[in-house]
């Protein structure tokens, strides 16, 4: 996020991170979540654009979250509410509701893959699943097209916090997601070395590398050198104190629901998710182009409701304090961020009380970075069994926050097979959405 | 009970390290698992001693029919008495003569001045002297495909006769004498790799008599296929796995096809499939590997580590026409390594039936340890696929051992139970039938012609399943797998049927139902007929398990199947090579089911001993599975290790391994090493990925994890201050070299690590930390290659 220009001169990067570390230290933490001094340090940084995905894992039910259908036969037990936003959502997300305001909920989804591994293959990608190709993920995408921005990013473009992501495809190791526990820790980082000696060893190892991979075996053994780069890079980097959540004020971490606060009714954050929406923020504050955040559990074959009324609020409070957040620190607008799952559920409630896997006609959820808010897009028909507007796919979602986020859509990738791969796989962007 | 080679390497590598945090972390649970354990070993029905291989699996007596000779190693007398035995008079005659020519010191440092470089396989010594006195001693031993570590090898006097050579070379590359440098003068022992030269050939033609005298088909004593199954087949009226397997004897003869073709003719025609395709396509075939290389991936594919640098040596030493046939008798039937390839298949198997994740976690009620020892047993045993199969799907009994019904099979079923047995259907099919079904569950399959009444029809085989837990306050103390009786959805027991939505929300109802069509009593009661018996004699007579199971072994020992994904079959889905894999499925029905047999006809292939190495120049570039094209096995597809090949290859290049006498808490530790790398998805179907996957955090893992950190340690008293006790620096990097990537180093290679121990002022042992750190980091070491 610091471009090299904005850095005072004749103070390092590095240097000047160190100070500005020590001011957010200093700092009184307020409800807000800057005080001025940061505010004043959010201006200075040149903005770069990023992602943030919350990835639903499982499937979740989008007709009693972002879609209500009350009073029918499929409508299931949950009330709407106005939000300030131009739409209603479920009843027990009410934090959300305050945040709808920068959100646009995509109604009319209407995929096909409603298999886990398929479904999230294409959420993920714009692709179905094919034997001869491996697309890239949009965290591969996005790392790709967008960390040049950031060019003294030293740990990885591409985040996934709490779960595996989808991987670079043909893009290739460097694009990987770094997967990390939503407790920040990063395991193996620390080297009990001297630099130096580090550096001997490295050399040697390049001496052994170098050999291998110029020995005609194809690619695995040159990419296996680029990560190694990559992960010195890491190891040596100051830049790591981004995952520890730990260093927020007691007001954010209880905003987010990391811990309790029964005593302004919240705290029902799940301390997982909501960590991963805390560094989430942080990492995109240090220059990280795309933070995929898992939230899993919503494959409700059964018992959905009770269930919802427990997971909801578990949801509800980690995700508006991230827009709120981001909002407040002025990063909403170059930063998009996208809820979904691999699909939803069938609107008949099945015999257990539950939802099956269902991809006709479900919900997205997408804000910030350039996309316009507060706002439903598209709609399904009164029992939520059918799209009744324009369709759109996964491929439409992903051109959409491509365009917000300033990516060009005439991008054309290479596959490793010498095929042309248009970004997004040539999705509409969504007008509804500018 | 680790195989007798590792106790050698491990008596003499690293006296006593143990991972430190790994243990504290395990030492609460070991506890009380070890308990466990204990009361199994006294309980169990099946003790291993008991088993029909059990006079394979005692300690072995270790002959000693020659001299000593004496080796710089001061060390397990077991285990050189094990090397002696391969030691004959003539080797010592061969030892005293390259004594004489091999008269000078050497160091890295010193400039190879011998510029011939001899290739590895074309330096093999044809000229290894077969003394006759020397063959009848040795032959046995040779017979038995026991190949001996031997330190030195004839090898040596093709390099050090060269004229003009006083100083021997140091640097391996440069001279096809690589070893000589290993051990200082006045210790050498010379191997005598000469001893079949009557077997050769006897190891491929290794059709047992079982095999010739057959009579009958498997095939032909099975119903057709699409009949309706015959319950009378089963002595289905009480519980246990004796009954069980009564019932499978019953149903499924132990006959073997007399049809079936010899090892070498299935070999052959693997290779002339292959061999088609290439011409058919355009291609040409890479060289051969090297025969480290071929020794390196064999020792990875069957038995999941890297092989020992004795290991190696014993087999480049060899120089029988056969000795590839004999390395693989070696893992797969000697007594020393048969432990080793039922731990690694049992490591595969455990991580496909209930993920890397099932049973870790406390009070669940999988028993992830007693599925392993199910598994164990049965790959020590060689147990014939189909029955294994058998068992798996049919089991009955307790889930942890203690319990007087144990029957750690259970521990499959009780993974999967959950959601109305969705996801055992899912697996059942995806696992041993080759068939991705678990999307039917909602909806017709989109690809192929499965129907989602036919996820129901196989979804309600598993319906008289139940898990029955007993409690000790709020522990979970035990779980027990049983079947009992069905009423159906519908309440009707007589007709107990299974209902699913269509996607319209139309109601329909299934019945019992293979993939086939072959249908069963719909009765929902046990006593009338037991559902999952049923489903595991459909399943193991079913064409499709034969293919399923060639095709994933096909992809273990290729990286890739004849289908993608390998468990991904069907008609929206045709193999590459349909012929070859359904002739292959033929022949291992015929041989009945005999795992290791696959393995031998699919490792003595010629595309398994094929280099990695492809392009343009060798005229194969098109085959590149990456780029989307279909394999075509023309050269050998480089991949990573996998987690659990790599944390073997780690204890036996480290000898980290050796402090862990106990299976169970050897077992445990790994497995909590390589949770570390599980991601679940957070679905029903419990599906998980990798981050092992050649990423950054695997990365870490290699540079900083303790596994890495303990290996560089060359105060640990384990392989590498063995190593770096050597008073010959050059042996010690040789040492180095061969133990990671089963290779010399090459002369830029030697330059690099003269100049590190310049700049470490001459202290040899941290020098030797840095090259054994950038060994196991390297792209060569992790990469089966």
């Amino acid at each position: 996020m610091f471009r090299n220009s904005t850095v005072p001169a004749g103070m390092s990067r590095r240097h000047f991170m160190q100070h500005m570390a020590g001011a957010s230290a200093l700092a009184v933490p307020a409800i807000n979540f800057t005080n001025s001094l940061l505010a004043a340090s959010t201006e200075m940084k040149k903005k770069h654009k990023a992602c943030i995905m919350l990835w639903m894992g499982g499937g979740p039910s989008t007709m009693d979250i972002w879609d209500l259908k009350p009073g029918t036969n499929t409508g299931g037990k949950f009330t709407p509410i106005d939000t300030t936003g131009d739409l209603q959502i479920c009843e027990h997300m009410p934090m959300m509701a305050k945040q709808m305001k920068h959100m646009a909920v995509i109604r009319s989804m209407s995929t096909r893959e409603a298999d886990h591994n398929r479904g999230r293959y294409y959420m993920h990608t714009g692709y179905v699943p094919s034997t001869t190709v491996e697309h890239p993920s949009y965290g591969a995408v996005i790392a790709h097209e967008l960390s040049s921005q950031v060019p003294d990013l030293e740990i990885p473009p591409f985040v996934s916090v709490g779960g595996g992501s989808v991987g670079p495809g043909f893009l290739g190791m460097t694009y990987a997601p770094f997967v990390v526990d939503s407790n920040g820790d990063v395991r193996n980082l620390k080297f009990d070395i001297e630099q130096a000696r580090l550096q001997q060893r490295l050399l040697t190892l390049n001496a052994i590398e170098s050999n291998f991979a110029g020995q005609g075996r194809g690619d695995e053994p040159k990419d296996h050198e680029k990560i190694l780069k990559k992960t010195v890079s890491l190891m040596t980097s100051q830049q790591m104190a981004a995952f520890k959540t730990d260093k927020e004020p007691k007001e954010v971490l209880e905003r987010y629901g990391v811990i309790g606060n029964a005593g302004r009714g919240m705290g029902m954050g799940n301390p997982g998710f909501a960590r991963g929406c805390l560094m989430a923020r942080r990492l995109v504050e240090q220059g990280v182009s795309f933070v995929e955040v898992d939230f899993g559990g919503w494959d409700n074959h059964a018992n959905l409701f009770t269930t919802f009324e427990n997971k909801l609020p578990q949801l509800d409070q980690p995700m508006s304090a991230l827009i709120e957040d981001l909002d407040q620190r002025g990063m909403l607008q170059d930063t998009a961020i996208v809820w979904m799952g691999e699909f939803s559920r069938t609107p008949r409630i099945n015999g257990t009380a539950g939802r099956d896997h269902w991809a006709r006609a479900w919900s997205v959820v997408v804000g910030g970075g350039g996309l316009k808010g507060g706002q439903a897009v598209g709609a399904t028909n009164e029992d939520g069994t059918e799209v009744k507007t324009e369709p759109y796919t996964s491929e439409d979602v992903m051109a959409s926050v491509l365009k917000g986020l300033g990516v060009s859509l005439e991008k054309t990738f290479t596959s490793k097979n010498n095929r042309p791969m248009k970004i997004a796989n040539s999705g509409r962007v969504i007008k509804e959405l500018f | 009970m680790n195989d007798r080679v590792l106790d050698v390497f491990i008596d003499e590598a690293l006296g006593g390290a143990q991972p430190p945090d790994l243990a504290e972390r395990v030492t609460a649970a070991l506890a009380k698992r070890r308990l466990d354990m204990e009361s199994e070993r006294t309980a169990s029905s099946m003790p291993i001693s008991s088993m029909p291989t059990s006079s394979g699996l005692s300690p072995r007596p270790v002959p000693m029919p020659v001299p000593i000779v004496p080796t710089s190693r001061q060390t397990a007398p077991a285990a050189h008495s094990a090397f002696s035995r391969r030691v004959g008079l003539a080797a010592l005659a061969l030892a005293a003569a390259l004594l004489l020519m091999i008269g000078g010191n050497w160091f890295w440092n010193r400039e190879a001045t011998n510029p011939s470089v001899v290739a590895e396989r074309t330096a093999r010594p044809k000229t290894i002297a077969q003394k006759p006195g020397g063959e009848n001693a040795l032959a046995k031993q040779a017979a038995r495909g026991s190949i001996e570590p031997i330190e030195q090898h004839s090898q040596e006097l093709s390099g050090s006769s060269q004229p003009g050579n006083p100083v021997m070379p140091i640097e391996p590359a440069a001279a096809g004498a690589p070893w000589i440098a290993k051990s200082p003068p006045g210790n050498q022992r010379v191997g005598a790799g000469a001893a079949a030269a009557g077997s050769m050939g006897a190891a491929m033609n290794n059709t047992k008599p079982a095999a010739a005298a057959v009579a009958g088909s498997a095939e032909s004593a099975q119903p057709p296929s699409g009949a309706r199954l015959d319950s009378s087949e089963l002595d289905a009226t009480s519980a246990g796995n004796s009954v069980a397997d009564a019932a499978f004897d019953g149903a499924i003869p132990s006959v073997l096809s007399s049809s079936a073709s010899t090892d070498r003719q299935v070999v052959a025609s693997i290779n002339a499939d292959l061999k088609n395709r290439w011409q058919e396509s355009g291609v040409r075939s890479s060289p051969a590997a090297t025969e480290s290389e071929w020794c390196r991936r064999i020792y990875l594919d069957c038995i999941g580590r890297i092989p020992t640098v004795e290991e190696l040596e014993a087999f480049l030493i060899d120089n029988r026409r056969d000795k590839r046939a004999r390395l693989l008798d070696l893992l797969l039937d000697d007594d020393r390594f048969v432990e080793s390839y039922a731990r690694f298949w049992t490591t595969l198997w455990t991580n496909r039936l209930i993920g890397r994740k099932g049973g870790m976690e406390a009070n669940s009620p999988i028993h992830r340890e007693g599925l392993q020892q199910y598994l164990r047993r049965s790959f020590l045993t060689n147990k014939p696929y189909q029955r294994m199969v058998y068992e798996l799907l049919s089991a009955q009994g307790g889930n942890r051992p203690g319990e007087s019904d144990y029957n750690g099979a259970v521990n499959f079923l009780l993974a999967h139970l959950q959601e109305k047995a969705t996801p055992a259907t899912a697996k059942t099919a995806q696992i041993f039938l080759g068939l991705q079904v678990q999307c039917t569950q909602c909806h017709n399959h989109p690809f192929n012609d499965w129907k989602q009444n036919r996820f129901w029809e196989l979804n309600a085989f598993f319906r008289q399943a139940r898990d029955e837990r007993t409690m000790s306050g709020n522990q979970l103390r035990s779980v027990r797998l049983v079947d009992r009786d069905f009423a159906g959805e519908g309440g009707d027991t007589d007709e107990a049927e299974v209902y699913f939505e269509l996607r319209n929300g139309v109601l329909q109802v299934a019945y019992p139902t293979f993939i086939d069509g072959a249908q069963i009593d719909r009765d929902g009661r046990v006593s009338a007929v037991n559902r999952r018996r049923e489903l595991a004699l459909a399943v193991v007579r079913s064409e499709e398990l034969k293919l399923a199971i060639v095709n994933w072994m096909w992809s273990h020992f290729f990286g890739y199947g004849f289908t993608r994904p390998v468990d991904d079959m069907g008609p929206h889905n045709p193999p590459s090579h349909p012929e070859l894999l359904s002739h292959l499925a033929a022949e291992f029905a015929g041989h009945g089911y005999d795992l290791k047999r696959l393995i031998r006809w699919i490792a003595l292939s010629d595309a398994y001993a094929l280099s990695s190495k492809y392009g343009a120049k060798l005229g194969n570039a098109a085959d590149d599975p990456t780029l989307g094209n279909v394999p075509l096995f023309s050269h050998f597809y480089l991949r990573q290790m996998s987690a659990e090949q790599l944390y073997d290859s780690l204890l036996v290049a480290t000898g980290a391994h050796l402090s862990q006498v106990n299976y169970a808490q050897q077992q445990l530790t790994k497995d909590r090493w390589l949770e570390q790398f599980a991601i679940a998805f957070g679905t029903d179907e419990n599906d998980e990925a990798t981050t092992f996957d050649g990423t950054i955090t695997q990365t870490l893992v290699m540079m900083n994890g303790e596994l890495t950190r303990q290996a560089t340690n060359g105060d640990s008293g384990g392989f590498l201050s063995q190593v770096s006790r050597r008073a010959e620096r050059a042996a010690a990097l040789n040492e180095l070299y061969l133990a990671a990537l089963a290779r010399r180093p090459s002369r830029q290679e030697v330059q690099v690590a003269n100049s590190l121990l310049t700049s470490h002022a001459g202290d040899a042992t941290t020098a030797l930390e840095d090259i054994w750190w950038a060994l196991l980091n390297s792209n060569e070491f992790i990469l089966n290659h």
